[in-house]
């Protein structure tokens, strides 16, 4: 049990890291404050994950501290809240555990990367303690037991995400984009906060009725949450049926959308490409965006008695996949490339938890953030080394940046599915996963829906490995395009601090993908399950040869256009001419958003005050006039003419002197007689 | 014909009016306070005439010493009335009362 | 339709089981003080009463010289702090208790005042957990708008004068156990307060400041009408909060009027639209510690008074028109986030915004669930704070560039960056980030509210996004992008202001990472409240 409390340091050394790096007096030492922490985070997490690979089958294991309880005793529905508890903790499993060493790794090498790449840079301290604050908050996320630390973990990495891409803040692009950013993902994050509060409406009642007194309960909990959702599919909890999982479901999916850059909340994440390169590998790639699919992972039991809602996750993955890949096709700005595929691979991770492949889901997360990790970083040092994105001013890397160069071509290799890569075993699983369709508790998708699936699968194969080398083609060989102010003799590979961390993910890109082949003892899917037990998902060789194959196909089309043009399909990018623009506009998505929130939101909001000054105001303004006038009227009767009051005194006297002689007389019934 | 009350109230009340008349449409300052003077006397002769057919059982002859008050009030009230329209005409160069309007609010 | 269960369970129910807690109420009269008890009584009388004497030596202090002045300003200061000191060791205290029974009111102090009619009144204090934490705001911001004003040259012994009866008013009102004391508190602090906005505000101060007053005005007038209605016609024969706030049985005329012009009464305060268009107009024209003042506390006052007196005083009257109360939050929190976004003025954008953030506070009162209403008082506790803060910085914008016009600044954070930092930190706390102030509050709120009211808080969840929008795109016209020339001599934060801006930031964080010390505290003040809506008491 104490190998486990190591996650307590795991998250916690990087905020150490970010606090202290405020310490030094030069920024390089905080920077190296904050690289040791991740490192110390790193080693760590190794440890645990060792730890739990050696307890293969043991339960997860929690260690919760309340930081905030109170006995409100609430009636909801038919019972009674009567305590209220907010946990924070970590929790080890097979899940956590095989992610904690991805985020930590990943987020080292980037910062070590980052050493080079920012040199000089204004901000250099203040990026590094950031980057030391979002590698906290991510490790928190994996490690969250329970929905509240996952939001609190959540809404940290957005935070991170948003100071990050704002890095370089003079810049209007950048400012603009990290706004946009947070923007959006928070309009998904609403969605989940929704789904937080309602899944307490509707069962923290139970859950506290279940709860022997004196003890807590945290409704909030996954594992509470995992028994709740199967007492509610089994109809054992009151007040809530089929319909309100789904809801729930799709609540959460909601904050995955926005998180994960899926279809229709996608449009932060090219604009997101503004920051600084590292900062695109480490969140956009390998990190924040995969905590969208995380999420859906840690809330399966919830998904798995919602079917439906698990078509709708597949649906939206292979919508994303397909279109992240036409897009990327069209962009001639690297980093928008490799952006694009970072939509489209996440796409393929929803589709596979969609279809139940559970396992190949999370696999994929993590080969992908090696490879898409490698992608960035590589970019990055083309980028600085020949001052430009654009892959039309590139070329003739290979000759010149050899090691960046080949690093490149072993990520590209894996992006594309190229046998043997990591890449491909766990793409070609997800293949297999959707021509088996099958759900770990024994349900599957329609006819349509499996048949919709593998078009798309196969569209995603294909274009996936055409884009990748595509790039790879233009950018890399070839001769270095001509340009005002730039030497290409001057271009050198990137100083070692740039390189190794290029050349450590590449080597994992090449590896990482042989822990997934079943039928080996520890494998990945002896690991990382849905429910109980592993699935044995099986190795599908009507898959690998489809998967393999189009990706095949895909390189050397590539090739055949960009490399050794050949006539038929050499003409192909010209004739797609108009497909591209739009494709090059995202499909007009951004713009159609724009247009939304303009007649939606901003036009009703100029008219707001516009009211309050002319009707809410107006009408306080009348009360106020209609008081003034009144007096003005009333201030007629004091004319300073003596007389008039004279008159008025007199005529007042006549009057009440005859009310009082008719009153006397008995002239007024009711009133007596006086005298 | 033997003079009744009546007579006498009729007489205080035509003085009366004619004073309230008088006070009501003469511009004239000293106008007004001839006119304030006719309806005191109106109402002098009202309580002569009570005291003198003997209204007042319990105080005999009190209408006559209020009659009395009432002279001499009235002289001091005009005392004080002529002195505050001199002040006014030095001020307002007129002794018009519908041009003496200053505390109008 | 999941209504309030009254009791909280049915019979029959199997899988529910009972755990007595505090919703088991003694019988009976309340008690007057159980905890506390050995602590000295005065610490309320003092804690009020003590900011009027430090006025009433400033009165005949001499304001020629500078020195004069400055001794001015320390009087004031130190005239402010002890109150400060009073209530972080009342809370501290109250949070060592752990818990009273639900019932007590702490510190109290109650002696005969005006016994001459046939309804009588007393001199009674107290807080609980829903005045306390309230009280703590209060204190804290007076200071923090005291050294906001130390640079202020104009008039200043009136301006300390005016400041600290202010503040008398408001603890008083806070403390107050008895209609009468409250009501005289609820007056105290309008004319300081439109003498404040009339002689040192901006152009338009006149008009803002008449406006103010009559608004205000117009809140009293029917506070009273219904503080005559309670005391005269509920039969208890007494203002106090004794006889008044706990078991008393209005005949259903009465408790309707007497809900409705107390809960428009406080509506005006609050504010909540429709009755709010002084708000704008009064922040923007008052100077910037006014400001603080205004949005920080004076709100409160109405947010306070709608679960004292409304929920407090007329509780089925509150649960039958509780769709009314709830209709009406939403209708404030989309007019205000939508306004805010619409603005050009940076001063304006706040003042907005702080209808949306009390809007929430407004959904609570409706929903009357037990997490929501502690969601309530912790909501206005930061906002207190929050949006005090996001005004002074206002004010520091304002001081170096004499501007506020969003479309005219830009890029600031070229000149001064500590300010941007402290500028992001409180737009993030403002939308609501997890760790800060503003999160708790408001997942509490919604967490309560939702089982009862589903689309109305779904639709002030939505409000937040708008939220987001505006304060982000503020943030980034306003300092980020390319430098502007006009503004290039502009001087970063001067120890004074840091001194204090970062005091508000660390209230604001505790409130956030921390919670749980005071979260037990405001429950217990949270559940006499719940205990007299269910019926109970």
């Amino acid at each position: 049990m104490q190998y486990y409390n190591l996650t307590w340091a795991v998250v916690l050394v990087p905020l150490g890291g970010a606090l202290f790096a405020y310490l030094p007096e030069s920024a390089r030492n905080a920077a190296r404050v904050c690289i040791a922490s991740t490192a110390i985070s790193f080693v760590l997490s190794l440890l645990v994950l060792a730890y739990r690979l050696g307890h293969l089958h043991a339960a997860p294991y929690e260690s919760l501290i309340t930081f905030w309880s109170f006995n409100p005793a609430q009636p909801i529905g038919g019972g009674v809240v009567n305590n209220f508890t907010a946990q924070a903790g970590i929790l080890v499993d097979g899940l956590s555990a095989s992610i904690l060493p991805v985020v930590a790794l990943v987020s080292l090498l980037v910062q070590v990367h980052s050493l080079g790449y920012m040199r000089g840079d204004a901000g250099y301290r203040r990026y590094f303690a950031i980057i030391a604050f979002f590698t906290f908050s991510m490790l928190a996320l994996v490690a969250s037991p329970n929905f509240l630390n996952l939001y609190f973990a959540w809404e940290g990495v957005g935070l991170g995400s948003f100071l990050l891409i704002g890095h370089w803040w003079h810049k209007p692009e950048a400012a603009a984009a990290a706004k946009k950013a947070f923007l959006v993902t928070r309009i998904g994050d609403l969605g989940l906060l929704l789904a937080i509060v309602f899944g307490f409406a509707k069962f923290a009642p139970h859950v506290a009725s279940l709860t022997p007194p004196g003890q807590v309960s945290d409704p909030f909990n996954f594992s509470v949450l995992s028994r709740e959702w199967q007492f509610a599919h089994q109809g054992l909890v009151p007040g809530v049926g089929g319909r309100t999982l789904a809801i729930l479901a799709l609540l959460v999916l909601m904050g995955a959308i926005g998180k994960s850059a899926q279809l229709p909340l996608h449009t932060w994440l090219p604009d997101a490409m503004e920051g600084p390169t590292p900062i695109s590998a480490l969140i956009h790639a390998a990190t924040m965006v995969a905590a969208g699919v995380y999420l859906i992972a840690r809330t399966y039991p919830l998904f798995l008695v919602a079917p439906h809602v698990l078509t709708v996750v597949a649906l939206i993955g292979a919508l994303s996949a397909v279109f992240g890949a036409v897009v990327a096709l069209a962009h001639t700005d690297i980093k928008r490339i490799i952006a694009y595929s970072t939509i489209s691979h996440l796409g393929l991770m929803f589709t596979a938890l969609g279809v139940g492949a559970f396992t190949a889901g999370v696999f994929h997360l993590f080969t992908h953030a090696w490879f898409k990790a490698l992608l960035f970083l590589a970019a990055g040092n083309v980028i600085q080394a020949y001052g430009t994105q654009d892959i039309r001013e590139m070329g003739g890397v290979w000759s010149r940046m050899r090691i960046t160069a080949w690093a490149m071509l072993l990520g590209c290799c894996s992006a594309a599915g190229v046998v043997f890569f990591a890449g491909f075993w766990s793409k070609d699983s997800i293949v297999a996963g959707v021509l088996r369709n099958q759900f770990p508790d024994g349900g599957h998708h329609s006819l349509a829906v499996k048949a919709a699936l593998i078009v798309a699968v196969c569209a995603v194969s294909l274009l996936g490995a055409l884009y990748p080398f595509r790039m790879f083609f233009i950018a890399f060989l070839g001769d270095p395009a001509r340009r005002r102010g730039f030497t290409p003799q001057r271009v050198r590979e990137s100083p070692p601090s740039m390189v190794m961390p290029v050349v450590v993910l590449a080597a994992l890109s090449c590896v990482a993908g042989f822990i997934g082949i079943s039928g080996a003892g520890v494998t990945f899917g002896n690991f990382v399950f849905a429910l109980d037990k592993p699935q044995n998902e099986p190795f599908d060789i009507a898959g690998v040869l489809l998967g393999a194959g189009l990706a095949l196909i895909g390189v050397a089309v590539a090739y055949l256009i960009w490399v050794r043009p050949v006539p038929a399909l050499a003409r192909l990018p010209a004739r797609m001419g108009r497909l591209a623009v739009a494709a090059r506009n995202g499909f007009h998505v951004d713009a159609a958003y724009a247009w939304l929130v303009d007649r939606l939101v901003l036009r009703p909001a100029a008219l707001v005050p516009r009211v309050d000054e002319g009707i809410t105001d107006a009408v306080a303004d009348g009360i106020a006039d209609g008081v003034r006038a009144t007096a003005l009227e009333a201030r007629r009767l004091q004319g300073g003419r003596l007389q008039a009051y004279a008159l008025t005194a007199f005529v007042g006297v006549v009057l009440m002197a005859g009310g009082f002689t008719l009153a006397a007389t008995g002239h007024f019934p009711g009133v007596g007689a006086t005298r | 014909m033997t003079i009744g009350i009546t007579h006498l109230l009729v007489v205080s009340a035509a003085l009366f009016c004619v004073g309230v008349f008088g006070l009501l449409s003469r511009r004239n300052a000293i106008a007004l306070l001839m006119s304030v003077e006719l309806m005191f006397n109106g109402v002098n002769v009202a309580l002569v005439g009570f005291a003198r057919f003997g209204y007042s059982n319990l105080r005999p002859l009190s209408g006559m010493a209020f009659a009395l008050f009432v002279i001499t009030i009235a002289a001091a009230e005009v005392a004080v009335a002529v002195a505050l329209l001199l002040v006014a005409y030095r001020r307002h160069q007129t002794v018009q009362a519908d041009e003496l309007d200053e505390l109008r609010g | 339709m999941n209504g309030v269960v009254l009791s909280g369970l049915h019979a029959g129910m199997s899988l529910a089981q009972v755990t007595p807690g505090p919703l088991t109420p003694t019988p009976g009269q309340p008690t007057t003080t159980t905890t506390g008890g050995e602590f000295p009584t005065l610490l309320l009388t003092t804690l009020i009463w003590v900011t009027l004497a430090a006025a009433l030596v400033i009165i005949f202090m001499p304001e020629r010289t500078a020195e004069q002045r400055g001794r001015i300003r320390l009087m004031a200061l130190a005239g402010t702090t002890v109150p400060v000191l009073m209530a972080i060791g009342g809370l501290n205290y109250q949070i060592n208790q752990e818990g009273s029974g639900g019932f007590s009111y702490v510190f109290e102090e109650k002696h005969q005042w005006i016994t001459a009619f046939s309804v009588h009144s007393n001199y009674h204090l107290g807080v609980d957990g829903v005045s306390l934490p309230l009280l703590l705001l209060s204190t804290v911001l007076f200071v923090v708008a005291v050294l906001a004003s130390w640079r202020n040259e104009r008039r200043v012994r009136l301006y300390f004068v005016l400041l600290l009866v202010l503040e008398t008013g408001v603890n008083g009102f806070f403390c107050s156990l008895d209609y009468v004391l409250l009501f005289l508190f609820y007056e105290v602090e309008l004319v300081p307060m439109f003498l404040l906005i009339a002689i040192w505000g901006g152009p338009r101060r006149m008009h803002a400041a008449w406006k103010f007053l009559i608004f205000m005005l117009t809140s009293s007038a029917l506070l009273l009408a219904a503080i005559l209605l309670l005391a005269f016609k509920g039969g208890a024969g007494s203002f106090d909060f004794d006889q008044l706030n706990t078991g008393l049985h209005l005949s259903a005329g009465i408790a309707t009027a007497g809900f409705w012009l107390t809960f428009i009464s406080f509506a005006i305060k609050l504010p909540v639209v429709p009755l709010h268009t002084w708000l704008p107009d009064a922040h923007v024209e008052a100077s910037t510690p006014v400001s603080v003042i205004l949005a920080g506390i004076l709100l409160k006052l109405g947010g306070y008074g709608m679960l004292r007196v409304v929920l407090g005083a007329f509780p089925d009257a509150a649960k039958r028109y509780s769709l009314a109360i709830v209709a009406l939050a939403v209708v404030s929190a989309i007019w205000g986030t939508l306004a805010a976004l619409a603005q050009d003025d940076l001063k304006r954008l706040v003042a907005y915004g702080s209808i949306g953030h009390m809007a929430i506070v407004l959904l609570a009162v409706g929903a009357q669930s037990s997490i929501a209403l502690n969601g309530a008082v912790l909501q206005m506790v930061a906002h207190g704070f929050i949006t005090g803060l996001l005004f002074l910085l206002v004010g520091t914008v304002y001081d170096r560039t004499r501007t506020r016009s969003i479309s005219r600044l830009g890029g600031l954070a070229w000149q001064m960056p500590r300010l941007t930092a402290i500028w992001v930190f409180a737009g993030l706390a403002s939308l609501g980030l997890p760790f800060l102030a503003g999160f708790v509050a408001e997942f509490m709120v919604f967490t309560g509210a939702f089982p009862t009211h589903r689309f109305a808080t779904v639709v002030v969840m939505a409000s937040i996004a708008i939220t987001t929008g505006y304060l982000l795109w503020m943030l980034q016209r306003v300092f980020f992008g390319p430098a502007k020339e006009a503004y290039e001599r502009l001087r970063d934060a001067s120890t004074l202001e840091l001194f204090y801006l970062v005091p508000m930031v660390v209230a604001v964080t505790i409130f956030g990472v921390v919670p749980g010390r005071i979260m037990p505290v405001i429950n217990n003040g949270v559940a006499t409240l719940v205990a007299r809506l269910s019926g109970s008491v």
